[in-house]
């Protein structure tokens, strides 16, 4: 049990890639939170940062009030798993998931106990005797998430811990993760790059994007409420489509010009008003979108159809913007057809310039 | 036209069957997929068609002729693997380049076609960078472009967008079937993630512990799987299966359960044979109709967990002591232990023969 407070944290690496810039964060005792955004965002360098194996440029790290910032690694009781595990090659199974406990010479009982507990967990019973170049990745993956688990730290950062298990074997460790963690009351901090385990798993998560924090809020609101432009264009599968309009007044009536398309929208004139003339973003989510084959707000051709089963998704391009949209399991064109898209004014989010989101129903 | 066929192919390491009496057959230009979970053979299909694994028996043919005995590098096949290492004193730019190094290709003709691909993956930021700077994704990422970059007659993709974030994933599944049409060459895909495999497979393969399941068109993997593994395997959130006997009375045929009962008359033919006997009624959680109020013919269930997904609730239900999954309004609150009603029609479902696990509707 121990809170998490990030202050002000800042890392740039030797060569002047700002990794992290000025990224707070709070994170209740116990809590199960994610971080989540895109390859290169600085969620590993935050982990590294706050189980000490890195020192920032700049800022602070509290846990339960006291400044850990500069405190040594071993004496913050923090366990990492890393995406690229990490195991003794000479060890086999057991002896790799042990050794935590050894050094801390507990009971060879008690050492026992408690690697079957997490082996059987995680499905590993079966391979403790094993060296891990016997090992397939998933099987290492899972070898060092035990080692760690098994020391039961207050702080758990787990970087992409699930990333190579296969797609059931992960839903089902991620279940048993979350049962774990209200036994155990641990702080988690869970890196992934996939929405749906940061949606799922956590009671908030913290979007990032180029080493700042985005949005640190609820799975519900993260979805129905982006903050802003880079939050709405990262969640939802497929995530929401923006395209770039400008304002437009013709005489009493309020324009959204997106040159593929006009749309009026002289009824959200209240919201609208200080941006005539202005460039905005519009989003609006595949679910929201239909295709048809006549009748609509704009044409477009289609670039790519994905069947993924209940349901497909529809790329297509209209000039030089791409639009996502989903559509019925039997609704098939061809590639390079010409469809139809339309949507509802209420289904529309609107973002200003500067990605600050300023309008949803 | 065929461009590759795998014949009778068996591989063992030791005792250990691999792969089981494969016959497959990808056609030249095909997007074909390869699924199944983990340890299925998946990469070791691969390594043999590439040749750094020979099989314990049966042949490869490329362009109809026995490739058994080519060496690997006269193969004109280009192989990206899941766990590839990047060489860690070249730049990217130099390490996609390798290849075409080695062809002795003229300079211009090498940054051209670097740059190509460089530009389709995003990744031109990391050219002039050294690998031991790049996280993880993006060293995925430049592994990729290095083995798209050649010049090959099949492309043997091993798990290429595993470890790349899930929103550039959803991307990339698009880019990657039109990049597979702009290039004109057959690739050969491999992913654990089924639902990745119907995205971007013309057809898909099953495979399951070293043999072939099933291969088809996405659609009719989805829509007609020919057993229960593959029924289960493709789709997420996955079928339910749910354990009913089937009756016969004045000559109509229906199915029985002590919460429910379905006609199923129309299906004679291809059930009759299981009259008196248990089978499984296989539902896509999707053709669920999910109620709060008593709905008519409604079966009663009480809600076990849900998982928030943003567009999507999933509900698990309890029905006896089965769970149900389905999918709920995410507009809507749904509390542990609340009643809530279900109904299916008989359209929708599929049954399977208990004992021989295939699907018979
Ligand atoms: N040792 C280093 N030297 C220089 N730059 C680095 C170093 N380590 C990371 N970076 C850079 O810092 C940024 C953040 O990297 P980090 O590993 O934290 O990203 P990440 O969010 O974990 O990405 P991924 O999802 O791909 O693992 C990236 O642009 C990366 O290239
Ligand atoms: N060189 C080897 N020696 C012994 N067993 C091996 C060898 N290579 C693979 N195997 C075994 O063969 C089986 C199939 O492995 P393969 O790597 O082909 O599966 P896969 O479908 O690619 O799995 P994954 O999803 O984990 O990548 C596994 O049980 C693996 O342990
Ligand atoms: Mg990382
Ligand atoms: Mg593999």
């Amino acid at each position: 049990m121990t809170k998490i407070l990030l202050e002000d944290l800042t890392k740039i690496y030797e060569g002047g890639t700002v990794a992290l810039e000025d990224f707070n964060l709070e994170i209740e005792s116990g809590a199960f939170i994610s971080l989540l955004g895109p390859s290169g965002c600085g969620k590993t360098t935050t982990l590294k940062l706050i189980a000490g194996l890195l020192d920032p440029t700049k800022g602070r790290i509290l846990f339960d009030g006291e400044d850990v910032t500069y405190t040594l690694p071993q004496q913050r009781g923090v366990g990492l798993v890393f995406q690229d595990y990490a195991v003794f090659p000479h060890m086999t199974g057991y002896e790799n998931i042990s050794y935590g406990l050894k050094v801390r010479k507990l009971s060879k009982k008690e050492i026992r106990d408690r690697v079957i507990e997490v082996a059987n967990l995680l499905e590993i019973g079966d391979i403790l005797d094993k060296k891990p170049r016997e090992m397939n990745i998933s099987e290492l993956q899972r070898v060092s998430l035990a080692r760690t688990l098994v020391i039961k730290p207050k702080v758990l950062l787990l970087d992409e811990p699930l990333s190579n298990l296969d797609a059931s074997l992960r839903v089902r460790t991620r279940i048993e993760l979350k049962k774990l963690q209200r036994i155990l009351k641990q702080t988690i901090i869970y890196v992934t790059h996939d929405q749906v385990e940061a949606l799922t798993l956590s009671d908030k998560v913290a979007v990032m994007s180029m080493g700042k924090l985005q949005q640190y809020d609820t799975p519900k609101n993260i979805f129905l409420k982006p903050k802003n432009k880079f939050v709405a264009g990262f969640i939802g599968s497929p995530p929401m489509n923006l395209i770039p309009c400008s304002v437009i007044q013709k005489d009493e009536s309020l324009m959204m010009d997106a040159n593929t398309f006009k749309i009026d929208v002289t009824e959200l004139k209240d919201v609208l008003n200080d941006y005539v003339n202005k460039e905005v973003t519009i989003g609006i989510r595949p679910q929201d979108i239909t295709p048809s084959l006549k009748g609509g707000i704009f044409k477009a051709k289609v670039y790519s159809v994905e069947h993924i089963g209940m349901e497909n998704i529809i790329t297509a391009k209209a000039d030089d913007i791409m639009i996502k949209s989903i559509a019925q399991k039997d609704f098939i064109p061809n590639l390079d057809e010409e469809l139809w898209f339309k949507f509802e004014i209420n289904k529309l989010y609107i973002f200003d310039k500067e990605g600050e989101r300023i309008w949803r129903s | 036209m065929e461009k590759l066929k795998l014949e009778n192919i068996s591989k063992s390491f030791g005792k250990k069957i691999v792969l089981d009496d494969i016959n497959l057959s990808v056609f030249d230009k095909e997007f074909f997929c390869i699924t199944g979970r983990l340890g299925a053979g998946k990469t070791t299909l691969l390594r043999i068609i590439a040749g750094l694994e020979t099989p314990s028996s049966g042949n490869v043919y490329l362009d109809g002729e026995v490739i058994n005995y080519v060496d690997p590098k006269d193969r004109r096949i280009s192989m990206f693997f899941e766990n590839l290492a990047l060489y860690p004193n070249k730049t990217g730019f130099e390490n996609i380049a390798f290849p075409l190094r080695i062809k002795k290709l003229p300079e211009d003709e090498i940054k051209k076609r670097v740059y190509e691909i460089s530009e389709l993956l995003n990744i031109k930021y990391l050219l002039d960078r050294l690998p031991r700077t790049f996280s993880g994704g993006e060293a995925q990422r430049v592994a990729l472009a290095r083995a798209l970059v050649r010049d090959a007659k099949i492309y043997l993709l091993d798990e290429p967008l595993s470890n790349i974030d899930a929103l550039l994933r959803i991307q990339a599944r698009a880019e990657f079937r039109r990049l597979q049409r702009y290039l004109g060459k057959t690739f050969i895909y491999t992913t654990h993630d089924p639902i990745e495999a119907l995205a971007v497979g013309d057809r898909v393969c099953v495979m399951r512990e070293g043999k072939v399941l099933q291969i088809d068109k996405p659609n009719l993997l989805y829509d007609k799987p020919k057993d229960r593994y593959v029924a289960a395997f493709v789709g997420n959130p996955p079928m339910n299966f749910i354990t009913c006997v089937l009756c016969q009375e004045d000559g109509t045929l229906y199915l029985s359960h002590d919460k429910f009962r379905l006609d199923v008359t129309k299906f004679k033919e291809a059930i009759s044979d299981l009259i008196d006997r248990e089978v499984d009624v296989g539902i896509r959680p999707e053709y669920i109709e999910v109620s709060k109020g008593r709905i008519e013919k409604g079966i009663g269930t009480k809600v076990l967990s849900t998982e928030y997904l943003g567009d999507k609730l999933i509900l698990y239900l309890g029905l006896n002591d089965l769970i149900i999954r389905a999918i709920g309004n995410p507009e809507l609150t749904y509390s542990m232990d609340e009643e809530v009603w279900i109904r299916f029609s008989s359209e929708k479902i599929h049954i399977l023969d208990k004992k021989t696990e295939k699907v018979l509707v």
